[in-house]
């Protein structure tokens, strides 16, 4: 029996779930809809669920752009430049990097701070947004996510080559050794060994649960593929060939024999129950509830590494949720740093990234920006308030003294610069707010070097010192970059970038109680309203 | 495996189950609830996305994902004090900054990192217990039109051990609900 | 969706989304009615009991006060924060936040009561040293600033006049929100202009960075400026986070209640309650989590005028209060309200909000409370004038509250995201 396929005929003008009782506003460009009671639709052109699974998989299956291996090729190139960098600091000592006697945390902790706060992007995305149920998320989110993992593996580089001697950094866990010495559980920087460990592995954990569908996807199309024999052989060969020969010239391309084989291992057999679905919701909401607060609770140990000391500017109690909103903040900044491109690399991506997500993210980063900037201006506050001279004078210092450069490009980037965006031009221009978040992402990482170079001026006057960077100090940032690129790269060309499944049930056709399936009720399309 | 195989395929080989195929989620939905009234026990429905309202369509029962996460943020959070506890105020006593040597505040970062930790953990292993999985070979993997189930595919299989398999009925069921694309699949 | 039409009108008839004629009338007049005369007991309490009768009854009234304020004030934040994220599911609950948050005017003159009582009582109550003589404010005794270092660098900020015009813009601005939001909203049940909905997003999102700056400077005022030697960055935080987690519970239980007497059906659904339910568990954890982070900090670091505040609170008989409100405000309904099911149980969810507004009041008047200290430099514990001055203000506002959810629809009539709200369903 055959039975029609209305998703395509039928998806027709059915796109979002809007009620059609206004007049409809341009929402053809996906930009933020203006009448209140409409939602405008998530993806776009049209699609139904095979061109979904189509233009996702198939960034993969293609071949590969023309721009990836240049792309790739620089960033190892940089990530490689890194590695010299580290094996040239482990082998003569921390000493090649630009630390003096006040300032005996550099770059490397503002590195660190940085990354592991670009991070919090992707976990707000995948979870929070999740539980808020903010379905613009679902283009997004395995993006996000990946990021996530990349900025946290650059972040954790840089403690750990931080500690001088790194083949001593097994001493950073709870291990039993030859002295029954335990590590110090009451100082911070052991709880930054617990918190970036547990946020590494939930995340990963949580992208690779997100992905297995997806994977599952991949694998069955590889399958196919791979049963597909492919004919080689001379063009000048008889035409019909004899069994034998013919036997001999189709062969599996390997390619899809791999492919077939790893996405196989790594899907775990996923076969799309519905049985299977309803543990997996169930436990991808509890993922999301667990990870809402890893993600808050990850950057307030980063920011009690400063905050629980008694160092004049690191000591306010503010510092927990001004880190996560800052983390937040730079971190959507990094998604749309990496998602502008792509949308432009990635034929068919700006149809799932649509406007209205750009857009929306443009809001996020004004609000974490401004809850930046209120942290800061409460802290300038408290520290003239608290009536402490040493307080006063790290702030003093901070906005007017030798690093007042890093004060101002702080402010101006984390705190004004995404005010542009309340206008409505500037979150809808797209090279406009690329510039934006580039500027954001800067001012982030003045933000944590005006925190660490605070150090400069410490009790005793006598040995204060300004600190720069050095060479080495530079390069290896650098390489984190291209270490960072390097992987993302990988990610874009192996695994599927936007969560498939996740996609489809966003799409109108996903509800099984949608009007468009109404068949013995058409009547009651027209007299709704 | 002493599974008694009582139907065959039209080749005479064991049955696995017998599937077909629906367009749309909301035919498989109606074929759902059909095959939950008719008393079925050992049928699924296969669709590229979670179908919302499926589990009520199905009958299928709360997950139990929630026991693995509570019990591993229980283990978690016992460990970390535990661990903490034993290690820095019994078994290595050294006084930091005039602080107590069972500080509670300063056990709370890690108390909460372990619990989270063990709890997404226990989480996701759980879920996979639960659905059975990693399982990488499976009878209906072997049919290229379950595969659709990946793409744009909704499938409904009901397999040979339901006590109320009956394959020439069933076939005539699947298809006066919409199904298509009638397959049998082998036991391996 | 239109399938759904008819049914929906249903939800939209009269006697769902109204309450009868007069209803409320007698108990809005009987809450407002002994929380004045609770009041009035604190008062005279205070006038009669001596030093430590009016120190008490100030401080028990001021927390009235606080608990009062903070209700109205983060409900405006929260409508704000639904309105800037085109929330959908709230429409038909988002009423209940505008009648709460149009009360600014009861703690507004709450406050100037506070205010003259503290000066009535502090010429009245006679004390052996005028430095101890019964102020709220100690900074505002010139007797007991005297030579105080802190006193003079804070000066310029901590001087009555510069007070008193503070406190005159956090309300004013408040009250302007909340008027202009609760006026489109009304206005719109009138004229089912969907466009009013846009303008409402458009005053929220101005409004939002202005109400922030103004509710944490409320909460360093009122509540951080009890001791003016302590001080902490994250205190608006706090007082924003204890204010919105209360609010909600008082949402919940308002709503819990009009869907008992048989209100609201479609417009409160179990899925609603769920949602409430995971934003009070979420809000609930917020707080906690910024109150152990405030804490923590000064424990660690350790500093004299920060660790004060902490100090007298884990000292005598008020270190019982600082266990208590870890444990009723947060771990108890943690643990209730954590599993799926207690959060579409209306029994179980309103018994969580009612175990939250009390850990609030045990939090607030923590904060407020242990800062009376006698003459003797002993601060006193927990009296009956407590009771009556923490209750009266709050039952007054209670009563107030009453009447404005009796008074108009209990829903938003003609809000455009009405139908998505109705729908709204959870699936996971």
């Amino acid at each position: 029996m055959s039975t029609i396929h209305p998703d395509q005929a039928e998806a027709l003008g059915l796109v979002g779930n809007r009620r059609h009782d206004g007049p409809d506003h341009d929402t053809i460009d996906g930009s933020m809809t203006i009448d209140p009671a409409t939602r405008p639709p998530l993806v776009l052109g049209d699609r139904d669920f095979k061109s979904v699974t189509d233009t996702i998989c198939g960034w993969i299956e293609d071949k590969t752009p023309s721009w990836w291996i240049p792309a790739f090729a620089v960033s190892n190139l940089l990530a490689i430049t890194g590695t010299l960098m580290i094996v040239y600091l482990i082998i003569t000592g921390v000493g090649v990097w630009g630390l003096n006697n006040p300032v005996s945390w550099g770059w490397a902790i503002v590195n660190f701070v940085w990354w592991v706060g670009i991070g919090h992007a992707g976990t707000l995305i995948s979870a929070i947004l999740c539980l808020f149920k903010q379905d613009w998320r679902t283009s997004i989110n395995r993006f996000a996510e990946a990021m996530t993992i990349f900025a946290v593996v650059c972040a954790g580089m840089f403690p750990g080559i931080h500690v001088g001697r790194v083949w001593m950094a097994w001493m950073l866990f709870p291990i039993p050794n030859y002295n029954w010495i335990w590590p110090n559980f009451r100082s911070p920087l052991l709880w930054d060994v617990f918190a970036v460990g547990t946020y590494f592995t939930v995340s990963l954990l949580f992208w690779y649960m997100g992905m297995v569908p997806d994977i599952a996807t991949l694998r069955d199309r590889a399958t196919k593929r791979r049963n597909e024999k492919v004919r080689f052989g001379p063009m000048w060969a008889p035409h019909p060939l004899p069994d034998f020969v013919k036997k001999a010239t189709t062969i599996t391309l390997p390619a899809n024999m791999i492919a077939s084989y790893v996405y196989g291992v790594l899907a775990m057999g996923w076969r799309f129950s519905s049985r299977h679905w309803w543990n997996y919701e169930k436990a991808y909401l509890l993922l999301a509830g667990l990870a809402t607060p890893l993600v808050l609770s990850v950057h307030s140990v980063v920011s009690f590494d400063f905050a629980v000391s008694i160092l004049p500017g690191w000591h306010t109690t503010i510092f927990p949720p001004y880190f996560v909103a800052g983390a937040v903040f730079s971190g959507f900044a990094m998604v749309l740093t990496l998602l502008i491109p792509a949308r432009m690399l990635y034929p068919g991506l700006k149809d799932f990234v649509t406007a209205k997500t750009i857009e929306n993210m443009c809001k996020i980063i004004t609000v974490t920006g401004s809850i930046v900037g209120f942290a800061y201006i409460m802290e300038f506050f408290i520290a003239w308030y608290g009536g402490n001279p040493y307080e006063q004078d790290a702030f003093v210092r901070r906005a007017f003294g030798p690093y007042w450069w890093a004060y101002f490009a702080m402010f101006f980037c984390n705190v004004v610069s995404p005010q542009v965006f309340w206008f409505k031009w500037c979150r809808t221009y797209i090279p406009f707010i690329f510039a934006i978040t580039i500027v954001v992402n800067i001012g982030m990482w003045f933000e944590r070097f005006v925190i660490v170079s605070t150090l400069s001026a410490d009790f005793l006057p006598s040995s204060w010192a300004y600190y720069s960077p050095t060479l080495v100090d530079i390069l290896t940032f650098v390489g984190s970059l291209g270490v960072f690129m390097t992987l993302f790269l990988l990610f874009l060309r192996f695994l599927p970038m936007l969560a498939i499944s996740e996609v489809k049930n966003v799409l109108p056709q996903a509800n099984p109680h949608h009007p468009m399936y109404d068949t013995d009720n058409a009547t009651h399309h027209g007299e709704g309203h | 495996m002493a599974v008694k195989h009582s139907h065959t395929t039209s080749q005479g080989v064991p049955m696995h189950a017998i599937l077909a195929e629906f367009s749309n989620p909301a035919t498989v939905t109606r074929a759902a609830e059909h095959f939950r009234d008719a008393g079925y026990t050992k049928w699924d429905v296969f669709s590229p996305m979670p179908i919302h309202g499926i589990e009520h369509t199905m009958g299928l029962k709360p997950s139990k994902v929630s026991y693995f996460c509570a019990i591993g943020a229980i283990a978690g959070f016992t460990i970390a004090v535990a661990m903490q506890g034993w290690m820095s105020a019994i078994d290595y006593q050294t006084v930091t900054a005039g602080k107590p040597l069972f500080a509670w505040e300063q056990f709370t970062p890690i108390i909460f990192e372990l619990s989270v930790l063990l709890a997404a953990i226990s989480t996701i292993a759980g879920m996979f217990i639960l659905n059975g999985l990693p399982r990488h070979h499976h009878p209906l993997l072997t049919s290229e039109r379950f595969l659709g189930a990946s793409d744009d595919k909704f499938i409904i299989a009901i397999e040979a051990t339901d006590p109320k398999f009956d394959a020439q009925g069933l076939k005539s069921t699947l298809e006066s609900l919409g199904g298509y694309g009638i397959e049998e699949i082998e036991e391996d | 969706m239109s399938a759904h039409a008819p049914q929906l009108e249903r939800y939209l008839e009269r006697e769902n989304i109204f309450l009868s004629e007069g209803a409320g009338s007698t108990l809005w007049k009987a809450l407002a009615g002994l929380g004045a005369i609770l009041t009035a007991v604190a008062v005279m309490a205070g006038f009669t009991g001596g030093e430590e009768g009016a120190k008490i009854a100030l401080h028990a009234l001021h927390t009235g006060f606080a608990l009062s304020v903070m209700l109205p004030v983060t409900a405006l934040g929260f409508v704000m924060i639904l309105n800037v994220v085109k929330s959908g599911w709230s429409a038909t609950i988002r009423r209940q936040l505008e009648n709460m948050m149009v009360l600014m005017w009861v703690p507004a003159i709450m406050f100037v009561g506070i205010l003259v009582l503290q000066y009535v009582l502090a010429s009245a109550v006679e004390v052996t040293d005028p430095k101890y003589a019964p102020y709220l404010w100690e900074w505002m005794n010139s007797a007991y600033v005297e030579g105080d270092v802190l006193y003079e660098h804070k000066k310029g900020f901590l001087n009555v006049p510069f007070f008193l015009i503070r406190s005159l813009i956090y309300f004013g601005l408040w009250a302007v929100l909340a008027f202009l939001l609760s006026n489109e909203s009304h206005s719109q049940d009138a004229d089912a202009d969907k466009w009013r909905t846009v303008t409402a997003l458009k005053i929220s999102a101005i409004g939002l960075p202005i109400f922030a700056f103004a509710t944490a400077f409320a909460g360093f005022d009122w509540l951080m400026g009890l001791d003016f030697h302590w001080f902490s960055t994250m205190l608006g935080v706090h007082f924003f986070a204890s204010g919105l987690v209360s609010a909600l519970c008082v949402l919940a239980l308002t709503l819990l209640v009009l869907r008992s007497l048989g209100k609201l059906h479609g417009c409160f659904t179990q899925e609603h309650m769920h949602d409430l339910g995971k934003l009070i568990f979420g809000f609930n954890v917020f707080w906690a989590y910024i109150a152990f982070s405030q804490y923590f900090l000064i424990w660690y670091a350790n500093i004299p005028e920060e660790t004060n505040f902490y100090i007298i609170r884990k000292a005598g008989e008020w270190q019982w209060v600082s266990w208590a409100v870890p444990i009723v405000h947060f771990a108890i309904p943690f643990v209730l309200l954590l599993p799926r099911p207690s959060k579409r149980n209306g029994l179980v969810l309103g018994s969580v909000c009612v175990i939250i507004l009390i850990g609030q009041a045990l939090d607030t008047w923590w904060m407020i409370r242990p800062e009376v200290v006698m003459s003797d430099g002993h601060r006193p514990g927990i009296s009956w004038i407590d009771f009556v001055g923490v209750f009266g203000p709050l039952l007054i506002l209670a009563g107030f509250y009453v009447r404005k959810v009796a008074s108009g629809p209990l829903i938003p009539l003609n809000d455009p995201r009405q139908g998505q709200a109705l729908t709204h369903v959870n699936h996971v």
